[in-house]
């Protein structure tokens, strides 16, 4: 089993989380 | 446009306003925190005992995280269980496991509500797959849309709470109380109209007649073949057998609508009999695509405690979804000028349809075909009962930038609300900017953060759509997969990316994609348009959730009025237009232009 996609999944991931963290980062700014 | 048009057209917005309403009173009681009891009670408990569920307020932060996860842990699921197909039970037709590159793209299309399908249903998924991986996301995709709708409402609803409300209750509630039921229901109309739901064999039968057609040549890499000039390459195919698939349609068919999934059991979708066999289901199909996105609209005012701000967000989807559809119904009963030049009678008539048949079942005509490609792309289903790739120019417009609009016109169960709402708040912004006053929408001030994230919201997706067609048109792997060399087979990438990133699914055809570049490109693309989306909304809601909730005053902008609806409706069009008329007019613009020159 190839393992590209479950890493792009973790990718995906994460980048994802990161947005969250970066509007939690501004909502705390406001 | 025919009076048999208009009529449709009528009825189906009177039957749709007289269930959506009540089914509205029905979904607020589902969204509101308050126990349900009985045994649909107890069932609801015993699955939070089982998951170990603490049915506690979230912050919106804590909520994202949790939907974010479980849709990723879908995604993991679906995958798994399409690369062991094979292993696994109800493969009766020994379908092979499928490829990591189609098997991530439909993990991710089925997880993000698009169900953007680049294989055919009957020659790639076994039953098991169809059921316990790709129906099993139709249902928890819509309730993960419905949900995020509730949170968002509750943001408005609230006054200086810090939750939004529970992910998992939420979920939980709109999985047993509402799709689950109404799937039932939709389900056994279908299967009494004649909806196949079995888990036979596929059939082979012997045609009456022999049947020669022309199909086009693949490479062994499945890309289709080009000659000198770029056109495709052809091989003349008879037969006279015809297999006849089969497999548990009906149940999946009935998600497949309620939940704007859109995913066909089968690669012609609602096109084929076993899956749409009559007038009446195909009726039932248009009406269950609007249903719940209309109803949660009347959720909305009900959940504010004023239902005039429902009926606004209703008037205003309304007005753009019959604009769209009268053109698109006007555009497909126009001749096409190719054919009036050979001589074809393209009238109206009583034997005859007239207008543009081309790609159309003859079992439903112009006006069933256009009305239903104009609600399945204002709703973000993409489910297909003609070929949109055959519709006029100005008719493949027509789904095109419905879908280009952001799926707010009804949209997708949830999405389309929530995305509506961010558009609302656009509205409110840009009048306060006219005006000179500190902008309110349903008695909460929007400030810079909330401006911020609507902001994020209206960019996501049209940078995913331009930008993604952009490296379609630029690469060799992009340009591969095109049938139709010109203007159209630009058409047909920009489709394919505006129907991912807006989490559409339907597709313009005649493109390869079921390969590894356009698998991988657009599953990065369904991801963000789907959960880059939600991020930003889910904040809006938990930043609205903690503020106070202010009075009426005489400088207060109606929102429930024809004047913000008229704001409203310039809002998304305005947006729509100015992001996308550039890519369009390469596109179905020019196909028309060229259309007319000939004419």
């Amino acid at each position: 089993m190839d393992l590209l996609y479950p890493a792009v999944l973790a990718l995906l991931l994460l980048a994802t989380i990161a947005l969250i963290k970066g509007c939690a980062a501004l909502e705390r700014r406001k | 446009m025919t009076a048999q048009a208009w009529l449709a057209l009528l009825i189906f917005l009177a039957v749709l306003t007289a269930l959506a309403y009540p089914l509205s009173i029905y979904i607020s009681r589902i969204a509101d925190p308050l126990p349900i009891g009985g045994i649909a009670g107890s069932i609801e408990h015993a699955i939070y005992r089982v998951a170990g569920v603490d049915s506690k307020d979230m912050t919106w932060t804590r909520y994202a995280i949790c939907l974010l996860l479980f849709n990723a842990l879908g995604v993991v699921v679906v995958y798994l269980v399409q690369r062991l197909q094979l292993w696994l039970p109800l493969n009766y037709q020994h379908l092979a496991n499928v490829s990591g590159d189609s098997a991530f793209d439909t993990a991710v299309s089925f997880v993000t509500n698009t169900n953007w399908q680049g294989y055919a249903g009957e020659s790639t998924m076994s039953y098991f797959t169809q059921m316990l991986a790709l129906a099993v996301q139709n249902f928890l995709s819509a309730a993960t849309g419905i949900s995020v709708a509730f949170a968002l409402i509750r943001g408005f609803a609230r006054r200086s709470a810090a939750g939004i409300g529970n992910f998992w209750v939420d979920l939980t509630r709109c999985t047993l109380y509402l799709l689950l039921p109404l799937s039932l229901l939709v389900a056994v109309l279908f299967m009494a109209q004649g909806a196949i739901q079995n888990f036979d064999d596929y059939k082979q039968v012997r045609t009456l007649e022999s049947l020669t057609y022309a199909q086009p040549k693949v490479d062994a890499a499945g890309m289709p073949l080009k000659d000198a000039k770029g056109d495709p390459v052809t091989e003349s195919v008879t037969t006279r057998t015809q297999t006849l698939a089969m497999g548990p349609v009906a149940s999946q068919e009935a998600i497949k609508m309620l939940g704007t999934n859109g995913g066909g059991f089968f690669n012609a979708n609602s096109a084929h009999p076993y899956e749409n066999p009559t007038p009446l289901t195909n009726f039932v199909q248009m009406i269950s695509m609007f249903l719940i996105p209309a109803a949660l609209c009347f959720v909305f005012g009900r959940m504010l405690g004023d239902t005039r701000q429902g009926w606004a967000v209703y008037g205003a989807m309304t007005v753009i979804f019959v604009g769209m559809a009268i053109l698109a119904l006007w555009a497909e009963q126009q001749a096409n000028p190719l054919l009036v030049r050979m001589g074809v009678d393209q009238t109206h008539g009583i034997l005859q349809a007239g207008g543009n048949m081309e790609g159309k079942e003859t079992r439903f005509g112009i006006t069933a075909s256009a009305l239903f490609a104009t609600i399945t792309t204002s709703a973000s289903c993409g489910a297909v009962n003609a070929m949109h790739d055959s519709f006029m120019p100005l008719g493949g417009l027509v789904p095109m930038w419905l879908i280009q609009l952001g799926e707010v016109v009804f949209g997708g169960v949830g999405s389309g609300l929530y995305g509506m709402l961010i558009f609302a708040i656009m509205a409110v912004f840009v009048a306060g900017l006219m005006i000179g006053r500190t902008p309110e929408y349903v008695g909460k001030k929007i400030q810079s953060f909330e401006i911020k994230m609507t902001s994020i919201v209206i960019l996501v997706t049209p940078l995913l759509v331009l930008v993604g067609t952009a490296v379609a048109v630029m690469t060799e792997q992009g340009r591969a997969g095109i049938f139709n060399p010109g203007s159209h087979g630009f058409s047909e990438i920009l489709y394919a990316l505006s129907s991912a990133a807006n989490n559409n699914g339907s597709a313009f055809a005649g493109l390869g994609a079921n390969t590894p570049f356009y698998n991988m490109l657009l599953a990065v693309v369904m991801w963000f348009g789907r959960f880059a989306f939600i991020v930003p909304v889910l904040a809006i809601a938990g930043s609205l959730a903690g503020k106070k909730r202010i009075e009426v005053t005489a400088g207060t902008l109606p929102t429930h009025g024809p004047l913000f609806i008229a704001l409203l409706v310039g809002t998304v069009v305005l947006v729509g237009a100015l992001t996308y008329v550039p890519a369009l007019a390469l596109g179905p613009v020019i196909e028309h232009l060229q259309l007319l020159a000939i004419h």
